[in-house]
């Protein structure tokens, strides 16, 4: 309540005082009461026009975010009428997001003259990965004491996605299986089927790889320069069950960063990713196939994000039923330990044999003795991982 | 143009505060020292008090030199309200008014005169330290606008009471005069909020 004197037993009082004052022809008294008993008369009245001609829009300056890192909304209200009003606007922001220093929530008051036009400004800082709701913004327009307010939820509601927070890893080679060896340029080998372009002809090289059509237009000799022979797959594949059964939030989510920035990591080395996962991946995809496009990586990046720690399927079967798997592919599979779903997991990649190598987020004595169950290395996210120092 | 609200916000707020403290204070004297308290110098001890404080804030300056720089404060107002309701006949930067009030032998209603002046322009200056340091939030001016109704209604009732109760009526008009700045001030207060 904004006031005491919106009570209606203080305006009774104030009431009995006008009949008082008049009784004794105070007209200092009088004056008071009347200003008083017609101020929140005029209010109510004034708060009923002032809902008419106000508008509310909000932005923020970006979707999609790392933790740690902080984004700006915007909320605008104008009022596009003569009558001057109260606004009171407070966006409720979800979870993980946290108003960043100086401010202790998003509220904030102002009054807005005739065709006016106010700017509310917050700093949103994201602590967690996610998919959070930011607003939508709840107005509270009234009389310019603000003693009625009237309310307004609008319609638009701004979705952000946090990220999993990229981990340093160590150096981690994935299990190939290539035609021609090593890849890329440093292979003896050169894949003659895929041309990437041309360059000056060096005489060192065989002539067989001179572009003479090339040449031909240079008036230079021009000599092929050929893709890698074959470039490296890799395939991401997060099972949740046991995640979910131990409620172990905490490593479910380190296991996100270290998947998160393995990705990272393999698109700056060009490979092709691709995910699985058996986990409920709220408004997305829980598998994404193998791909190259320069939206492959945000694509990962925001199942992962949107992924929770729920499980909707046996991830073997998952695999089994829905996925196409390219030639020459490696998996890297994430998992808490060693249980039947893992087991599962590495019967099909053994059968379809991938390569795979198998990370727990249990402790290393768990993995060394089970690893040859699995057809493949075991490995710790601890092992791979590089251990931040924490700030102080 | 937020810094433009934030002047309009403070004058708007320090307003609605002055009105009703300057109707108490004029109320206070006009009653027991039979003279109006003046307004200029109430305005000045006021504004002098909101804007030292504002400037001090952003110093860093030691506890001390904070208090030693207020206590200079109060007492450069305090004088100056003296002298304008006790000393008008001598000139405010000479030393005649000055070795007057120190030299005087008082009675005790004479003393009491003096304590009230003192106790009114303290309360002056604190009112314009706290409206500088107040949050300037909506439900701080709601309060504020509350407790100033308040401060009128109580102070018209006392009016009213030693009418009728006691037969003394008490000629101060600064009340009527000061209700309607109160009330237009009080909604522009809230206009301005940041």
């Amino acid at each position: 309540m904004s006031s005491i004197f919106i009570v209606p037993l203080i305006q009774f009082l104030v009431g009995v005082l006008l009949f008082i004052a008049l009784l004794h022809g105070q007209r200092d008294l009088t004056m008071l009461a009347l200003l008083v008993l017609g101020i929140t008369i005029g209010a109510r009245l004034w708060s009923r026009l002032s809902l008419s001609g106000i508008r509310c829009s909000s932005t923020v300056d970006k979707h999609k975010l790392f933790p740690g890192e902080s984004l700006a909304l915007h909320v605008n209200a104008e009022n596009a009428k003569f009558l001057p009003v109260w606004v009171q606007m407070s966006v409720p922001v979800e979870g993980a997001l946290g108003p960043s220093s100086g401010e202790m929530s998003f509220t904030g008051e102002c009054g807005l003259l005739w065709y006016q036009q106010a700017r509310f400004n917050w700093g949103i800082v994201a602590r967690r990965r996610g998919v959070y709701r930011v607003g939508p913004a709840h107005m509270k327009v009234g009389d310019l004491f603000g003693f009625f307010p009237r309310e307004r939820r609008t319609e638009d509601d701004i979705h952000v996605i946090v990220y999993p927070r990229l981990v340093p890893l160590k150096p981690f080679s994935l299990p190939r299986r290539d035609f021609f060896g090593v890849p890329g340029a440093k292979s003896p080998v050169h894949d003659p089927i895929y041309i990437m372009g041309t360059k000056d002809y060096q005489h060192c090289c065989p002539a067989r790889h001179i572009h003479w059509k090339a040449s031909a237009r240079h008036n230079r000799l021009q000599e092929k320069v050929f893709e890698p022979s074959e470039q490296g797959k890799v395939l991401l594949a997060v099972e949740v069950s046991r995640f979910e059964k131990g409620n172990l939030s905490e490593d479910f989510e380190c296991t996100l960063e270290v998947v998160g920035s393995l990705a990272v990591q393999s698109h700056q080395r060009g490979y092709a990713l691709g995910l699985v996962t058996n986990g409920v991946v709220e408004g997305g995809p829980s598998i994404l196939p193998m791909g190259t496009s320069p939206q492959q990586l945000p694509s990962i990046l925001e199942i992962l994000a949107r992924l929770k720690m729920r499980a909707n399927a046996n991830l073997a079967d998952t695999l089994y039923r829905a996925l196409e798997l390219p030639w020459g592919m490696s998996c890297v599979h994430f998992s808490y330990g060693q249980d039947e779903g893992t087991l599962a997991s590495a019967q099909y990649f053994l059968h379809k044999r991938i390569p795979t190598k198998f990370m727990v987020c249990s402790s290393c004595a768990t993995c060394e003795g089970d690893g040859h169950k699995l057809g493949g290395k075991v490995y710790c996210l601890d092992e791979i991982r590089i251990k931040e120092a924490r700030k102080a | 143009m937020r810094k433009d609200r934030g002047v309009l916000l403070f004058l708007a707020h320090g307003g609605m505060e002055l009105t009703w403290l300057y109707a108490w204070a004029n109320f206070l004297t006009t009653s027991i020292v039979h003279r109006p308290f003046p307004l200029p110098e109430a305005i000045g001890t006021f504004l002098l008090a909101a804007a030292l404080t504002l400037i001090l804030r952003g110093m860093g300056l030691r506890v001390i030199s904070v208090l030693g720089l207020q206590v200079l404060g109060v007492l450069l107002a305090a004088s100056r309200i003296v002298y304008t309701m006790q000393y008008r006949a001598y000139p405010y930067f000479g030393k005649g008014w000055l070795m007057e009030f120190l030299g005087r032998t008082r009675d005790p209603l004479e003393w009491l005169m003096l304590v009230i002046i003192l106790i009114l322009a303290l309360f002056f200056w604190l009112g314009g330290v706290t409206l500088a340091r107040r949050s300037t939030a909506y439900f701080t001016i709601c309060s504020r606008f509350d407790l100033g109704v308040t401060a009128f209604l109580c102070l018209l009732l006392v009016k009213l009471l030693l009418l009728v109760k006691g037969g003394i009526e008490v000629r101060d008009p600064a009340p009527e005069l000061l209700l309607f700045p109160f009330f237009i001030l009080a909604p522009h207060a809230n206009l301005w909020v940041n």
